[in-house]
């Protein structure tokens, strides 16, 4: 059996772009200096945030994003902007259309956006700091069930992270121990707009584990949008990890092989 | 896709540093006696200390110490994957390297090179009888958070 240590969390919850988006350091044990770092850290992530708000809002008026709707091509200079279009593209093409960055015939990457700008201040901000800060020894960003996380390099820390259960809110599917990577999740549970495009209804949520969380997200829609079957061959192709939940089963996959799902019936 | 050509250049760039170095390890001993003008140099990112760095050298006689044709070289492990690389000579020169098996894209994560199953399949698990650090779910919205198992952990870990 083996012990888990008592470790410290400090939590941060912001709301940005109407998303809870929760910053938690870990450290072996209490510090006083770590409720001045992440409250740093915060203000940062607020304004990398923000930034992105700007730019990518299907609501404000003057956001890059309206510009480009309204055919003004300059905004393709502004380097994210130019970035998101390309990975929408190239997420419509790895998914065979699946993940569609086109809402009403109007291209509106909203989608993918969450899971990038984690990513983004993850790679830009929080590694780097866990690396320059040996105390700390766990570090991840969670906006509205999406997260990145890392560990410090030598500890023994590992994230637990719990699997919504879809039909269940306060309870779980499933939990998965990991020390560095990104989980992301999509379903019906509580937004049920969020995916526009859906005919197939065979998936209740889907769960992508992946080094991104750009990738995992895009991954995490397009297996709904794609129902049960045709999600089976693209996990294959793709080399996926994660977790399919049905109205009967909760399948999980790793590296493009199907666990046994005869033992996960529920 | 971004995400993918930065993992896969970083692959590229390590697996060519490798072969560069194995080759100069078997090689550079014959040429090293031409005062060989370095004009290439490959670097390394890697944490590999034997593959921090290699210079490309092209001699400038007309020495032959090298014998034209192809050389596939051994399938290596690296803590990214199994690299193999095939390099071709062709007038005293390294002239081409084709990279034969590169690491999978995905594999870079230590975590993720194991294979990745959840536990607690079957279980209705509620946050308090867990040990559970973060919370994945169905996009969740600023007013749902209140009340929600990621709230509810966060909660608990300030009591």
């Amino acid at each position: 059996m083996e012990v888990k240590k008592d470790y410290q969390f400090y939590d941060r919850v912001i709301n940005m772009m109407n998303i809870p988006f929760t910053l938690t350091l870990v450290c072996e044990t209490q510090i006083p200096v770590a409720d001045y770092w992440i409250d740093h850290l915060l203000t940062q992530v607020q304004q990398r945030l923000q930034v992105v708000d700007h730019i990518f809002s299907p609501f404000r008026q003057d956001s890059l994003l309206k510009k480009y709707q309204a055919g003004d091509l300059q905004v393709m200079q502004n380097t994210s902007f130019h970035t998101v279009f390309e990975l929408a593209k190239a997420a419509a093409k790895t998914t065979v259309g699946f993940f569609d960055p086109y809402y009403a015939t109007e291209f509106n990457p909203t989608g993918l956006v969450k899971g990038w700008a984690i990513e983004e201040i993850f790679n830009n901000l929080l590694s780097p700091f866990l690396r320059n800060h040996p105390p700390v020894i766990g570090i991840s960003l969670n906006g509205g069930g999406d997260l990145q996380f890392a560990t410090q390099y030598g500890s023994s820390f590992y994230w637990e992270i719990g699997i919504e259960n879809p039909s269940q809110l306060d309870s779980l599917s499933a939990v998965y121990k990991l020390k560095n990577g990104a989980v992301a999740t999509s379903g019906f549970s509580k937004r049920g707009q969020h995916i526009a495009n859906l005919t197939d209804h065979s998936l209740l949520q889907a769960t992508i584990v992946s080094d991104s969380l750009t990738w995992a997200d895009i991954w995490a829609t397009a297996a709904l949008v794609a129902g049960q079957q045709n999600f089976n061959s693209l996990l294959t192709k793709c080399q996926l990890t994660g977790l399919m939940i049905t109205s009967k089963n909760i399948i999980p996959f790793s590296e493009g092989r199907l666990a046994d799902a005869e033992k996960n019936t529920i | 896709m971004y995400h993918k050509i930065v993992v896969v250049s970083l692959s590229l760039t390590v697996a060519i540093a490798i072969v560069l170095d194995s080759y100069f390890v078997l090689y550079k001993p014959l040429a090293s006696n031409d005062n060989a003008a370095s004009n290439n140099t490959v670097s390394s990112t890697a944490d590999n200390s034997s593959s921090a760095s290699s210079a490309v050298s092209s001699s400038t006689n007309k020495q032959r110490n090298y014998k034209d044709g192809e050389y596939v070289g051994k399938s290596t492990a690296t803590a990214w994957g199994n690299v193999q690389l095939k390099i071709k000579i062709a007038n005293n020169r390294l002239t081409q390297i084709t990279v034969l098996k590169y690491p999978n894209t995905h594999s870079h994560s230590v975590e993720l090179n194991r294979q990745v199953l959840p536990v607690y399949r079957q279980e209705a698990v509620k946050s308090q009888s867990a040990n559970i650090q973060q919370i994945s779910g169905a996009t969740e919205t600023w007013k749902g958070f209140t009340g929600s198992l990621q709230s509810a952990l966060i909660q608990a870990r300030q009591a």
